[in-house]
């Protein structure tokens, strides 16, 4: 635990004199918004005695322009629409040069970061644990579901069709056709589901809702653990642990030794469908309790891949619909008036945040570990 | 002339889940695309093709970077930690350093390279624009790939026939790549890589998004190559998802989404769907292997 200690700590120290050096250049960095005009219109620019906000003023400057050099009226076509073009650049750089100011950094602007910060942590705490309890549900389900042997809905859908095919029963029974329609209607739920469940954050976002104010913790919540792929993925990953110790061989020892190995829900040996929602999943007396305990233990590693991605889908949440007020999105508008100081202080406080869930993840691994070798 | 219909095929497809995914998702896109050949007008049907054309080729981008970039550390680890190296723990440290770099923010700094290597006339074109942002997304999703090879590598070298095969005298490097990459780990090499395929697909989408909604409205620093994710935040594309709420309160209003809302619909659903079925074909890959 030591060495593993040591390489975090490392690894912040060195990122930690990097982005310290990238600061302090980028805080004597900053953009230049002047906008030169080009040769072309550079001495009517600096010279003529043309107010060019004035509409009268620019008739009566294109008109002289007619008068001096009647024979090319092409190059007195491109003269007015090269003003114009550096007249629009000139206001838009006005207008971002006023903008940037507001997002230097200073005591004031420090705060307000370190206040997103906290909200930041507190969603991805909740989101990861909310999310680490789904993963294990939904796995679970789908493992206990494929312990049962249960084909897919289309296929009983398909199965029962074709028992009322043959059995030439009664085909005016609308509960006959109940029994195919239960299955197509299950289906298309699991469809809408995993749509729902693979959709990027924005998509679902901007389905459902069409404003976004700062108070969308919840929401934000909400879509940090149904969306981007970050439940069935993870959930997915569970279940392979559970699958690959289901085959090991102190399963197959477990049920010699009269461990129930039933997985129907209901019986007396079987599943009960409550404990699989349960927070500490508890199955005492079943062998799925030993398969998932095993599988529980593998699992925790990869809740440092987990909480990264947690981290990249609220980043994209927070980004991807504009939440004013958020790390994120701070984050974002700084890239944009290329205030790189902000930028990598933020960049830096969230590569914190990844180490200190991995450190975390790392304490409690060696905690268990030294619980299973028997060392505590 | 009698044609025969070999029984076997469909049963085949229906029973190895990834054949019948590849075929899913091969039928749903080439439906969409009819779909939107008669009812997308034209300079809308050309931009979903070009952004849907360049989204899946940074894919196949992204799986031969990460193959070569895995293959290259796999075999560096390999190499150096037989022979103590002290790169080595360099090595690692740099590895377990991107690790802890969330793969939005990595690929977003890529960007932001990339736009002042745009800016400064160092590149141009669109073809180099897209190597270089596949390249970037490979930096930051290759470690999976490099970590089962690691694994394979690892778990084959105690086997007996690796301590047999040097005793033999073939070399090392022979046994790793020949005998335990190429016959014993391709599949599972390549389950990985169907896997990367669909993370590609949702961090290049989500970038370009937010590229293309945050970035865009007062400066544009870049022209990107279009993608299925730039092409969902136009104004038009929004709107379309937009109506999709609509239906949840008015129901008539549903078959207007396949006419009216046709663009952001076809890229929504294009995104969504293909996420779900690399799931599938990935899974689908694996319980074969099993």
């Amino acid at each position: 635990m030591k060495k593993k200690l040591s390489v975090h700590f490392l690894s912040i120290g060195l990122v930690a004199v990097i982005f310290g050096v990238l600061f302090f250049l980028s805080r004597g960095y900053r953009t230049d918004y002047s906008i030169e005009p080009g040769n072309l219109i550079k001495p009517f620019i600096e010279s003529a005695p043309v107010n060019f906000d004035d509409p009268a003023d620019r008739a009566i400057f294109e008109e002289s322009l007619r008068f001096f050099n009647p024979d090319n009226q092409s190059r007195n076509d491109s003269i007015v629409e090269a003003i114009e073009n550096y007249r629009a650049k000139l206001l838009r750089s006005k207008k971002l040069k006023a903008e940037a100011e507001s997002f230097k950094l200073d005591t004031e602007k420090f705060y307000s970061i370190i206040s997103m910060y906290f909200q930041f942590i507190l969603v991805f705490a909740v989101v990861l644990i909310l999310a680490y309890y789904g993963t294990q549900t939904l796995a679970l389900f789908r493992f206990i579901k494929m312990k049962q042997n249960k084909q897919s809905y289309l296929v009983e859908a398909a199965l029962r069709s074709r028992e009322l095919i043959k059995s030439k029963t009664d085909y005016s029974s609308y509960k006959s056709y109940l029994q195919i329609l239960k299955p197509v209607g299950k289906a298309l739920l699991k469809g809408f589901a995993y749509m729902i469940l693979f959709s990027p954050a924005y998509v679902i976002a901007y389905s459902f809702k069409t404003k976004f104010d700062t108070d969308t913790v919840l929401f934000m919540i909400i879509l940090g653990i149904i969306s981007n792929g970050l439940l069935i993925n993870y959930a997915n990953k569970f279940y392979n642990f559970l699958l690959s110790e289901s085959k090991k061989g102190y399963v197959f020892t477990g049920i010699v030794k009269n461990l129930n190995a039933l997985f129907e829900y209901g019986s007396q040996s079987g599943i009960k469908p409550s404990s699989i929602f349960k927070i500490r999943k508890n199955f005492s007396g079943h062998i799925l309790d030993h398969i998932f305990i095993n599988a529980e233990y593998q699992y925790i590693q990869t809740i440092k891949e987990q909480a990264s991605f947690v981290i990249t889908g609220l980043i994209i949440i927070e980004m991807a619909l504009n939440l004013q007020g958020h790390l994120s999105y701070e984050m974002l508008k700084n890239i944009l008036f290329e205030q790189y100081d902000i930028v990598l202080l933020i960049v830096f406080m969230i590569f914190l945040l990844v180490k200190a869930s991995e450190i975390l993840i790392d304490f409690i691994f060696h905690k268990i570990s030294m619980r299973y070798e028997n060392k505590v | 002339m009698k044609i025969k219909f070999n029984k076997k095929l469909p049963e085949k497809i229906f029973e190895e889940k990834d054949l019948l995914w590849t075929l899913i998702w091969l039928t749903g896109m080439s439906l969409l695309w009819l779909w939107d050949i008669l009812f997308l007008n034209a300079p809308a049907l050309d931009r979903f093709e070009t952004a849907f054309f360049n989204t899946f080729i940074s894919g196949l981008l992204v799986i031969l970077f990460c193959a070569l970039l895995a293959y290259s550390i796999g075999f560096a680890f390999e190499y150096l930690r037989s022979r103590e190296s002290k790169v080595y723990i360099a090595l690692s440290f740099i590895t377990d350093l991107i690790r802890s770099i969330p793969q939005i923010i990595g690929v977003l700094l890529g960007y932001m390279i990339l736009t002042l290597l745009i800016n400064n006339d160092v590149v141009s074109g669109k073809a180099f624009q897209l190597i270089f942002i596949s390249f970037c997304i490979s930096l930051f999703v290759f470690l999976e790939v490099s970590d089962l090879i690691r694994e394979r590598i690892q778990y084959f070298k105690k086997s007996d026939f690796y301590s047999a095969m040097l005793c033999c005298g073939i070399k090392e490097s022979r046994i790793i790549n020949r005998e335990i990459l190429l016959k014993n780990s391709l599949p599972h090499i390549l389950h990985k890589l169907i896997s990367v395929f669909g993370i590609t697909i949702f961090l290049l989408c989500s970038v370009d998004f937010i590229i293309s909604v945050g970035l865009s409205t007062n400066v544009s620093l870049s022209n990107f190559p279009p993608t299925l994710g730039s092409l969902l935040a136009k104004l038009d594309s929004k709107q379309d998802i937009l109506a999709i709420g609509t239906v949840l309160t008015d129901l008539s209003y549903f078959p207007k989404l396949f006419f009216e809302h046709l663009q952001g619909v076809s890229v929504a659903f294009s995104i969504v769907f293909s996420l779900l079925c690399v799931y599938k074909i990935s899974n689908g890959f694996i319980k074969r292997l099993d």
